[in-house]
């Protein structure tokens, strides 16, 4: 078994067959034994721990130690308290997979034709590739950055399975873009388990309530001082229904105030889009624009950026506080000399 | 824009499947783009390895590679393999003239099953075969058939000769691709480089046609043959192909939809569906 898919589940049936039948339909690799989808029932409520044992769904299950905000606070961690406990069950899920690949998914996404064999494609010890997410927007949380914003339902029932395919079909494309949408993710098990997995919670600042950093960003930041880079490939396409299982069913009041999901992050900039321009004898990949290259094979893959304008010497060689006030300064300059022209 | 990179368009100067699809989508361009637009994509023929490009790619993996290393146990073709697998590998999607070709591709993804389509207006029956015999010196009086390849092994020329020996009352009619790769049947009526009317007449001449291939894949003479319904004889019963022809084969090419206007309804269709215009 090479990969192992993994979606946390704690107390929807309904949203268990869902992703159990989409992933089993698209992953043709689990019919031939080269990957397996496993859920990580966390914290399960009795109806889905018995769901999944009369399914015969292959899972482990993790109990959580129920930590008060403040308890959670004092170790560095922010609201809302749940998320502890999710980023916990992932990161058991990876410690106990039995693979040397991990995919880590939502139970509530949907996939498309080859969304794992063009994850796999890309991934390397110094790279962590993600699908390209189609979000239909959620009241609350909008639309993830560098989501594809596509409405086809909210929810099992109202999604529109045909039109997301066929949208997938049209949308999806060969190439990476560098950054993108956390999950659906796949990488190599050690890389995440030396990068220190994710952080057990959403990073706290001055109190509980002020979140300085989302755990799958604390996550990704890890992964890229380790020197693994993340990017999205444009041609695994996966639906979110932005709807999970907190969302299915009638919510209590105090889950009303709990946020759902990380909200939108602003981000600095958009992605870029990489592409082919070369290909090694070796049979590697060389991906770029222009000064990035990114090498992918089975040894020695390495990423480098190589400047070659001023401005991109600049870059790579100044903080950014520096750059920033430099190119503000110039800016300036530049606007006066329009203005005096 | 539908881009048509190709190793070889036309090599003999017959109507291929880049000069037919060029006909009939008349906005595609042969070769590769610097950049590919949202709605274009690369039909990539596989020996070329993948589009290197961003953007919406086909792969056309028609080449019989996999099933000559596998039949012939040699690994003579492993660079070219290397090639095919990285363009099935990255290229957005993929696609195989029959089912029995997808199973060599599918750990790289969905495989899709497209005709390369064959000219049944060219290849069809011809009533005249006695004036057609005449006109090649071919016995008008004897059972005749047709065998059309190379002197690559695959091709199982030496089958043809022990088909000869085995029944000498069977005259032969050899067409060779090329001359660099032609031999000679003694007793036969051989022939080298023939234009595509040409072989249309030739078929006809014929009362079936023999297939010694190696390899489950029809050759596409094999195609252009079934389309003038030409009786299919296999040197190897045993052998598994894609169908077993029936007594009227042109029936069988329109079955599979390798007409080349069936053909080009079904890859209109297909690359719609995958948001290209052209």
């Amino acid at each position: 078994m090479r990969i192992s898919i993994l979606s946390l589940i704690y107390k929807s049936p309904r949203l268990a067959d869902w992703i159990h039948d989409s992933v089993t339909e698209f992953t043709p690799m689990i019919a031939r034994r080269e990957a397996q989808f496993t859920f990580v029932a966390n914290d399960p409520t009795e109806e889905c721990l018995h769901h999944l044992q009369s399914r015969g769904y292959k899972h482990i299950v993790v109990r959580n130690p129920h930590r008060s905000d403040e308890e959670l606070f004092r170790l560095g961690f922010g609201a809302p308290e749940y998320m502890h406990r999710v980023y916990r069950a992932y990161n058991e899920g990876m410690r106990q997979a039995e693979s040397n690949i991990v995919v880590l998914v939502n139970s509530d996404n949907y996939f498309s034709p080859d969304w794992l064999e063009n994850l796999e494609k890309y991934l390397s010890q110094r790279v962590v590739v993600t699908s390209r997410l189609v979000e239909p927007g959620h009241p609350r949380h909008g639309v993830f950055p560098d989501a594809i914003a596509a409405a086809f339902g909210g929810t099992v029932d109202t999604f529109d399975r045909k039109g997301f395919l066929d949208f997938a079909e049209k949308t999806k494309e060969t190439g990476l873009m560098v950054g993108g949408a956390y999950m659906p993710c796949m990488i190599f098990r050690s890389v995440a388990l030396d990068a220190g997995l994710y952080p057990e919670g959403n990073l706290a600042g001055r109190s509980f309530d002020q979140v300085r950093r989302y755990g799958d960003e604390a996550f990704y930041d890890r992964l890229r001082r380790a020197g693994v880079r993340h990017l999205t490939a444009l041609d695994s396409v996966v639906y979110h229904l932005k709807e999970g299982e907190k969302d299915d069913g009638p919510l209590s009041a105090e889950r009303r105030k709990a946020p759902g999901f990380p909200p939108p992050v602003a981000r600095p900039a958009p992605a870029r889009r990489l592409e082919v321009v070369n290909r090694t004898v070796d049979g590697t990949a060389t991906l770029g624009v222009r000064t990035w290259r990114l090498y992918l094979g089975e040894a020695g893959r390495r990423i480098r950026r190589i400047p070659r304008s001023p401005v991109e010497i600049a870059r790579a060689i100044l903080p950014s506080w520096a750059f920033n006030g430099l190119r503000g300064v110039w800016r300036a300059m530049r606007g006066k000399r329009v203005g005096d022209g | 824009m539908i881009y048509l990179n190709a190793e070889v368009v036309s090599g003999l100067g017959e109507d291929t499947f880049w000069t037919w699809f060029q006909r009939e989508f008349p906005s595609s361009r042969l070769g590769l783009p610097r950049k590919l637009g949202s709605e274009d994509i690369v039909l990539q023929y596989s020996t070329l390895g993948f589009a290197n490009r961003s953007g919406k790619s086909l792969a056309l993996l028609w080449e019989l590679l996999p099933q000559m290393r596998d039949v012939l146990q040699s690994d003579s073709w492993d660079s070219r393999l290397k090639l095919i697998h990285e363009c099935a590998r990255f290229s957005t999607w993929r696609t195989t003239p029959t089912p029995l070709t997808s199973p060599h591709y599918d750990r790289f993804g969905s495989v899709d099953v497209l005709p390369i389509g064959v000219d049944t207006d060219l290849f069809k029956p011809l009533a005249e075969k006695r004036s057609l015999r005449e006109k090649f010196s071919i016995p008008v009086d004897r059972k005749v058939g047709i065998w059309v390849g190379t002197t690559h092994p695959m091709k199982g020329f030496g089958r043809v000769v022990e088909a000869a020996q085995r029944d000498p009352h069977v005259h032969w009619i050899v067409v060779w691709k090329w001359e660099a790769e032609a031999g000679h049947l003694h007793g036969g009526s051989n022939f080298t480089k023939v234009p595509q009317v040409m072989l249309r007449e030739l078929f006809n001449c014929a009362d079936f046609f023999l297939s010694s291939s190696l390899l489950p894949s029809f050759f596409m003479a094999e195609w252009e043959a079934m389309a003038c319904n030409l009786p299919i004889h296999f040197s190897d019963e045993t052998l598994v192909k894609d169908f077993v022809p029936s007594p009227n084969p042109r029936d069988d090419v329109l079955r599979w939809h390798w007409d080349r206007k069936t053909a080009r309804g079904l890859w209109a269709d297909y690359l719609q569906g995958k948001g290209v215009a052209w």
